[in-house]
């Protein structure tokens, strides 16, 4: 493990985590991006906070399929998991903004989520709107999971993962074609990819960037963090694997990668097996 | 071997009078092995003196003394090209690279620091120069695989591992880097199972290394590419390349070999990375995203605290290196053409705006900086281009001078479509290594069409029997290998299989493709990807079996029924039925064959064509070839009245000749690779530019 001047880096991440000139990462910005996340008064009836759909302990995330905001309002989508996000390159599950410091005010503002103007957000805070953002993109910055079976796998540990993991390791580099998307250390590419998911019976539900196409997740804590897509609509890694080991749902737009898997049921727990090893320690 | 063969031409021109072609090889052995250039010249000039009627050797012998003139930059090379133009105008191989070199590097005009230092068919980019300028590692491709170094100032050339031939051998050397110390290399070493490639750290003493050890090693890394050495000499700044593909910039600690990932990018990779002065920085390029191949500059600090881009454009920016007052140096076309451009920086970050120093840069492999501030890089001189001619095969001849197709690809690889309608070859970027392009003439109105296939790399496009798309193996944009379709009108690429295989041939009717896996031959429905197994070796007799181990890659006849293999001394047939293999043609030593990895199989499948070499040699140096047309059924074998000189058949494809026999096409033409060293090109240190 590595020790940046503010965050501990775990083994497997890239020492380099990247935050703009103008807001390097502090211990202290971290510490009031801290107290901020848990801050009800962020919403318009002080009722929920962003950890309220993001919860530490199931590693940021939360297990209903979609967010319910304010007045019990549902968002459109589910809540990803908000792990190694200061690596990421783009935002929210259609990718629509490429900062964090852009990210984190949004759902402040969403009416289905905390409704709060932002000019209100900071007099109840005392603070600029910029240091609101600023203080919570450091803190979204900081939680990093890494030093998983699978980094120290990686690192040269070989027992570090089961047999069955190795296979499902194996599987996931091969036959699984897993990782024309999920690769690199936070196994995402950070790109959109029309899966099939946003379609049912040939109509598309939700548009997302374009044509149902949606930001790759990462893998980290991806058994910790059920359910699963952008819209919550799998509930289990079992139903996940099911899924795109038959192509996933068939579209015009579907993604190239996307092709039936044809996985026995014997290659599906390995990889399943293989994707809970990816569960490493959280941060902070 | 080659020291071998030099030693043989030294005494067979000692027996006899000296003629002017072997006062030509001695003064080869005088300027290559024992580095002594000035004799080497003496002889040169008596060569050329004696050549009389021998234009094409007293051509051969005028550009040898050229290049060395350029060596010591002396600007009489130029008269020398000039004389070559002007009196050698029938030798169009060498008139073209006198041109190409006054061309490029305008001799009378350059100070005598711009320059080129070596020429020759070992020059390859896989090594950076040390940091006094006297050494260049590179790898012996043609012979062992070892890591080589060449020794500026004698010339000579010295084996650093110890590989006695790529046969005997189990993998080969890759990139390379000297110590800034000047006492210490490193080196990648990878193995031939794909397995255990490592970085090896060994002493440096110039003609040989010491103590080599493995410095990093790991299962999940496919290759490791040191570049720059930091100013105290603890860390080397490398690119990874993982598993899964993707690239990551890091630095390998020099006393354990431990590695620090700095960041990790997708499939994209830096062309190059240098420390900053004080050592607290990397800088590295890389392509802008992973849709282009335009780069930009970024900077990363070593504690991994900072990362920010540096130069930023539009253009295509790549990074050549510090200079010795710690500018940045740049490649950019932002100006339209590639020049060379410097950027005051400090603390990691930029200082005013960049200032162009040289226009005329162009696209070179940078091979790294020397402590006084010389930069070396590798040219490429090539007129090399795919030519085309009708052919009678009945009557064994051309039947009109070979035409160019006049684009100077990289790789060419020339294929006929099924109707002999099209010609395909291929473009693979100046140094070869992609992306590629495809570019299709159509024989009857002379038009070419380009297709730009969503691949980084492929070997060699087989026309479907309907022309209407090609097969190949080759890797995609994510670096992933394997056998892909691509449409012949838009250049849609879809994957097909990513098994490790080779495409042997289609099914006439372009319902399958046949595939060649180590020995196996397998039949692929396109539609349902069913797979049947056509023929295996392990299937044959004994003695078939013995015969085809010594084969180069089979190839499939147009009817699928036979397998093309050449071995060293024969032409052998193996029906994928399972019946016996039969001989259509047996050359003896010291003849040997041409082992094209594909076959040209023509008139309809009925005979195929095979490269008959007439004395042994140096297999990438050539020497006098003929064509053979073979038939597979009926008539023997018999020499085709075609002149090869000038042809480069010793390429994977060699001569393709039409399925119906109308047409050939092959590369001709010179490739060479030039080391060149720039000095002085810094305005405040008084430079021209």
């Amino acid at each position: 493990m590595l020790l940046l001047a503010a965050v501990a880096i775990p083994l497997g991440l890239d020492l380099y985590l990247p935050a703009p000139e103008d807001n390097p990462l502090t211990t202290e910005k971290i510490a009031l991006g801290r107290r901020l996340f848990f801050d009800r008064r962020l919403s318009r009836d002080r009722s929920i906070s962003c950890a309220s759909c993001h919860d530490p302990e199931r590693t940021f995330s939360e297990p209903r399929p979609v967010s319910i905001g304010v007045d019990g309002r549902r968002g459109r989508r589910n809540a990803p998991a908000l792990i190694n996000r200061g690596y990421g390159m783009r935002f929210f599950w259609d990718g629509r903004v490429t900062t964090l410091e852009e990210q984190v005010l949004k759902p402040i503002e969403d009416p289905n989520e905390m409704d709060l103007p932002l000019l209100e957000a900071a007099a109840r805070t005392n603070l600029s709107s910029r240091d609101l953002s600023y203080a919570l993109a450091s803190f979204v910055r900081s939680i990093l999971s890494g030093d998983s079976p699978y980094d120290r796998f990686l690192d040269g540990d070989r027992a570090a993962l089961t047999a069955a993991q190795q296979e499902g390791l194996q599987l996931f580099r091969g036959k699984a074609n897993c990782t024309s998307c999920h690769v690199g250390p936070n196994l995402t590419d950070e790109s959109l990819h029309n899966t099939g998911i946003a379609w049912r019976d040939g109509k598309l539900l939700d548009e997302g960037a374009r044509n149902g196409m949606f930001k790759t997740p990462t893998l980290r804590e991806v058994a910790r963090t059920a359910p699963y897509m952008h819209d919550g609509s799998l509930e289990t890694l079992e139903e996940v694997v099911d899924y795109y080991d038959r192509g996933g749902n068939k579209n015009p737009h579907i993604d190239a990668e996307l092709r039936p898997l044809r996985l026995t049921s014997k290659e599906k727990s390995a990889l399943i097996e293989f994707l809970r090893s990816l569960n490493g320690r959280p941060s902070p | 071997m080659k020291r071998v063969i030099l030693f043989s031409l030294i005494t067979a021109a000692l027996a006899t009078a000296q003629t002017s072609k072997e006062l030509f090889q001695q003064g080869l052995v005088k300027e290559r092995s024992e580095g002594k250039l000035e004799e080497a010249m003496q002889l040169y000039r008596r060569a050329a003196g004696t050549a009389g009627k021998d234009r094409a050797l007293a051509a051969k012998v005028l550009m040898q003394l050229a290049a060395c003139y350029e060596k010591l930059g002396n600007t009489e090379s130029r008269k020398i090209y000039e004389r070559v133009v002007r009196e050698y105008a029938d030798q169009t191989e060498s008139v073209a690279i006198a041109r190409a070199r006054m061309g490029s590097n305008e001799t009378a005009a350059r100070p005598k620091g711009d320059r080129p230092v070596w020429t020759g068919p070992e020059v390859d980019m896989f090594g950076r120069i040390s940091p006094d300028g006297r050494y260049l590692p590179y790898v012996d491709w043609f012979q062992t695989g070892n890591l080589m170094v060449h020794d500026m100032v004698t010339g000579a050339d010295h084996p650093l591992t110890k590989n006695r031939s790529w046969k005997e051998s189990t993998g080969g050397a890759n990139f390379s880097s000297i110590s800034r110390d000047g006492k210490q290399i490193v080196y990648e070493w990878w193995e031939r199972d794909g397995a255990d490639n490592h970085l090896v750290l060994a002493q440096f003493h110039g003609a040989s290394i010491s103590e080599p050890r493995r410095l990093l090693i790991s299962p999940e890394i496919r290759s490791i590419r040191p570049f720059d050495w930091s100013p105290d000499d603890q860390w080397i700044a490398v690119h990874l390349s993982r598993v899964d593909h993707t690239s990551q910039i890091g630095l390998v600690a020099v006393k354990d070999g431990k590695l620090r990932v700095l960041r990790s990018v997708d499939w994209r990779g830096p062309s190059n990375m240098c420390f900053s002065q004080d050592g607290r920085f990397v800088f590295y390029d890389l392509p802008e995203s992973n849709t282009t191949s335009k780069r930009d500059i970024y900077v990363l600090a070593v504690d991994g605290s900072r990362g920010h881009s540096l130069v930023m454009n539009a253009a295509d920016d790549t990074l050549v290196g510090l200079s010795r007052d710690g500018q940045l140096l740049f490649a950019s076309d932002r100006t339209g053409s590639k020049a060379l451009w410097s950027q005051s920086i400090g603390d990691g970050t930029v200082k005013g705006s960049p200032q162009m120093i040289k226009s005329d840069f162009g696209s070179p492999w940078i091979q790294g900086m020397t402590a006084s501030g010389a930069l070396y890089v590798t040219k490429v001189v090539s007129d090399e281009d795919v030519h085309f001619a009708p052919v009678d095969l009945a009557a064994g001849k051309l039947l009109a001078t070979p035409t160019g197709v006049q684009r100077f690809p990289s790789r060419g690889r020339p294929a006929w479509s099924e109707d002999g309608k099209f010609l395909s070859y291929i473009d693979c970027g100046i140094f070869g290594g992609g992306p590629c392009t495809i570019s299709v003439r159509d024989m009857e109105t002379s038009q070419v069409r380009e297709i730009r296939p969503a691949l980084h790399y492929f070997a060699f496009p087989r026309w479907s029997p309907d022309g209407g798309s090609f097969v190949t193996s080759g890797t995609d944009l994510k670096g992933r290998r394997g056998v892909y379709f691509i449409d012949a009108a838009t250049g849609e690429t879809r994957l097909i299989t990513e098994q490790r295989a080779t495409v042997a041939g289609w099914a006439p009717d372009g319902r399958s493709i046949f595939l060649l896996a180590g020995r196996k031959l397998v039949e692929r429905e396109l539609v349902s990807e069913k797979e049947r197994e056509v023929f295996s070796m392990v299937n044959l007799p004994p003695r078939d079996q013995a015969r085809m181990k010594e084969c180069g890659p089979l190839t499939l006849s147009p009817d699928a029924k036979l397998l093309a293999c050449v071995t060293e001394q024969a032409v052998v047939v193996i029906p994928t039925n399972g019946g016996e293999a039969r001989e259509l043609l047996r050359v003896d030593s010291p003849e040997s064959l041409v082992q094209n990895s594909v076959v040209s199989w023509t008139l309809a499948g009925s005979a195929v064509v095979v490269a008959k070499r007439l004395a042994d040699g140096p297999r990438h140096l050539g020497g006098p070839r003929e064509l053979w047309l073979v038939p597979v059924s009926s008539g023997a074998p018999r020499r085709l009245d075609i002149d090869t000189s000038g042809w480069n058949i010793l390429n994977p494809i060699g001569a393709r000749f039409s399925t119906d026999g109308r047409y050939v096409a092959f590369m001709a033409g010179k490739g060479a690779m030039e080391v060149w060293a720039l000095e002085a090109f810094l305005p405040s240190k008084g430079g021209s530019y």
